[in-house]
């Protein structure tokens, strides 16, 4: 089946503004291709960028062409894997532009891939010579699908003719009058190839733009959009309904009928019997599931074919034409990380933050990343991460210091022996007991030595009564006196006072005082 | 060009204005809407102008286009100053029970007259 355009739109405004937004008449379908264009005057210099509801994967401006002669500017970029659902472009110009355009286009019955060629072309009066205007070549490596956008902005807004071997899609970008025509080919085939047009005056200054992209191998497109109002409640998947006589057996299947909505198919689930009865008899030659398509909608859901159904090969081969890209979750993920990334799709994303996960981090994703923190733990650190980090301050405490994390670090004495100086200096807290640690990093720790008590003498029980005599009680005027004495020939017995009154006997402190008198 | 909807120029304060609705039944090529200043602010955000369509006689409405205008000179293609512009747009339906309507959000006062017609 050729590629078509299956919807388009165009605006203009010759008002100043910094941007142009153009809804989609009907659903986008997924995978089918967008093309869009966007024109302003080139005054201020003013760069275009393109987004859209869908949060499609545009590529980078696959051409911007300035044209110096009149002071113009036009960007064209595509969507090679669009995503299903009411859609709306917006073109943002970096500053106030005047003569702003935009063109949008669905396109399917092509592959969902990048372009296969493209270029742009601008030319000051090339004449009225049928197919005079044209784009610069471009080189398709296989059979494709051509669509391209001339616009005269000569100032007289002479919208050219459509050349030779060209369809019409629309005439666009009415400033005064319509100026730009888009024109279209299927069939193209492969070699160098220009897009052409025919201009309407001999002065029209004509700015071209042309992209290619390959036309379906098996020539099929899998759905129709829908319109926009057909997409309410109750109107979700939808079995397709295959044509028995499309599919020779064996080989693969050239036309399908286009199931009428944008969800997946769910073919032979739930034991209802679809289609193809001349396959019934080999399902068990195949695995009932389709791999998963990743196609980054929140709605989609894998095919699943064959369970309960007995669909057989040619269905199998005919989706995988279809969508050549299909392949096991994690690997079409890993593929297209980067795409599926910035478009703010939701994936099972824990294989893949493995080996991405910087720029997951930086996107604001949230993954189970306790078992990546300690392979990347300055790069989490930075962007905020939380994580388990206990057993990775062991081995880094440095960074996570620094960064005042806070984390389950009370640790054991063990670990505050091996990195003491810096936990101390964070004031941390550790249960520190008396051991070899606090024996080696005193100091850091800031330990006391506590007082030990000196152990009061026993008493003496005598057990036999005439052996008994009271102890001798130490006379505080002795005592007194001695120290009065020790002092008037300067020796200090403060500190021996001190204990004689917390802990000393009254003995002790005769004793004491004594040996210093006779020393 | 039948006129479908018609706001002579008046002064505009910030808020919102409309929306003002019209029939445009079975459209023969582009609406278009067709401004006219008469003091206009110098430069930044001036207004947002949106168009809304319905084929169900205004049941349902869905979002069709949308433009900003800024301050500053209008000018037309060959470079001169003007009070007038152009905004024109390929309608989302051509039906007999078409509908059309256009809102426009003010952030900056101005003084301003929309046309819109097909």
């Amino acid at each position: 089946m050729s590629g078509s355009i299956l919807q388009s739109r165009e605006s203009s405004a010759s008002v100043t503004g910094t941007t142009i937004q153009l809804a989609f008449l009907s659903n986008n379908t997924a995978h089918n291709v967008l093309w869009v264009v966007a024109h302003s005057d080139n005054t201020g210099s003013a760069t275009h960028s393109v987004a859209d509801t869908l949060v499609n994967s545009y590529s980078a401006a696959l051409d911007t062409l300035i044209d110096a002669d009149n002071g113009n500017r036009l960007s064209h970029w595509s969507v090679s894997d669009s995503l299903a659902g009411a859609n709306t472009v917006t073109i943002t110009f970096s500053v106030t532009a005047q003569f702003r355009a935009i063109y949008i286009s669905e396109i399917t019955g092509v592959q969902n891939l990048a372009n296969d060629g493209h270029n742009a072309r601008h030319q000051l009066n090339p004449g009225t010579a049928t197919d005079a205007v044209t784009s610069n070549a471009a080189t398709n490596t296989a059979t494709a699908f051509m669509i391209a956008l001339s616009n005269d902005d000569s100032g007289a807004d002479n919208a050219p003719a459509v050349g030779t071997g060209f369809s019409l899609d629309k005439t666009a970008w009415n400033f005064l009058t319509p100026g730009a025509t888009i024109e279209f080919k299927s069939g193209v085939a492969a070699g160098s190839n220009t897009a052409t047009f025919t201009a309407i005056t001999a002065t029209d200054d004509p700015n071209t733009l042309m992209a290619m992209f390959k036309e379906s191998v098996s020539g099929v497109q899998p759905v129709l959009a829908t319109s926009r109002a057909g997409r309410g409640p109750g109107s979700g998947p939808r079995m397709r309904r295959l044509q028995p006589q499309t599919f020779p057996t064996p080989g693969p299947v050239d036309t399908v009928t286009p199931a009428p909505s944008a969800t997946p198919f769910h073919i032979g689930g739930g034991g209802k019997q679809i289609g193809m009865p001349q396959r019934r008899a080999i399902p068990q030659q195949y695995p009932d599931t389709i791999p998963f398509v990743q196609d980054g909608s929140a709605t989609q859901t894998p095919f699943r074919i064959g369970r309960g159904g007995g669909v057989g090969t040619p269905v199998r081969r005919m989706f995988r034409q279809l969508y050549p890209d299909t392949a096991a979750g994690a690997a079409v993920i890993t593929g297209k990380v980067g795409p599926y990334n910035w478009a703010g799709v939701a994936a099972p994303l824990s294989v893949i933050i493995a080996a991405t996960v910087g720029a997951y981090t930086w996107t604001g994703k949230t993954s189970p990343l306790s078992t990546e923190v300690p392979a990347k733990i300055g790069a989490y650190a930075w962007a905020g991460k939380t994580s388990s980090i206990s057993t990775s301050i062991r081995s880094t405490p440095g960074a996570y210091s620094w960064l005042g994390k806070t984390s389950g670090v009370t640790s054991t004495l063990s670990i505050i022996s091996s990195v003491t100086g810096n936990y101390a200096w964070l004031g941390k807290a550790a249960t520190v007991g008396f051991g070899v640690s606090i024996v080696t990093d005193r100091g850091t720790f800031n330990l006391k030595l506590k007082r030990k008590k000196k152990l009061k003498s026993k008493k003496i029980e005598y057990l036999e009564e005439k052996e008994y005599s009271e102890p001798q009680l130490a006379n505080l005027e002795h005592i007194d006196a001695l120290a009065k004495a020790l002092a008037e020939r300067g020796i200090p017995i403060n500190q021996l006072l001190l204990d004689y009154e917390l802990d000393f006997d009254e003995e002790d402190a005769l004793i004491q005082a004594t040996k210093i008198l006779l020393q | 060009m039948a006129v479908l909807i018609d706001s002579p120029p008046v002064a505009l304060l910030p808020g919102r204005i409309g929306p003002l609705e019209a029939a445009i039944p079975n459209a023969v090529g582009n609406w278009t809407v067709e401004f006219t200043k008469v003091l206009w602010p110098l430069s930044g955000p001036v207004l947002v102008v949106t168009i809304e369509e319905s084929k169900n006689n205004g049941e349902t409405w869905e979002f069709s286009a949308s433009i900003d205008l800024t301050g500053g000179a209008w000018k037309d293609r060959s470079g001169a100053t003007v009070l007038t512009a152009r905004w024109s747009t390929s309608p989302l339906y051509r039906d007999p029970n078409a509908r059309i309507r256009i809102t426009m959000d003010i952030s900056q006062a101005c003084t301003l007259g929309a046309v819109v017609s097909n």
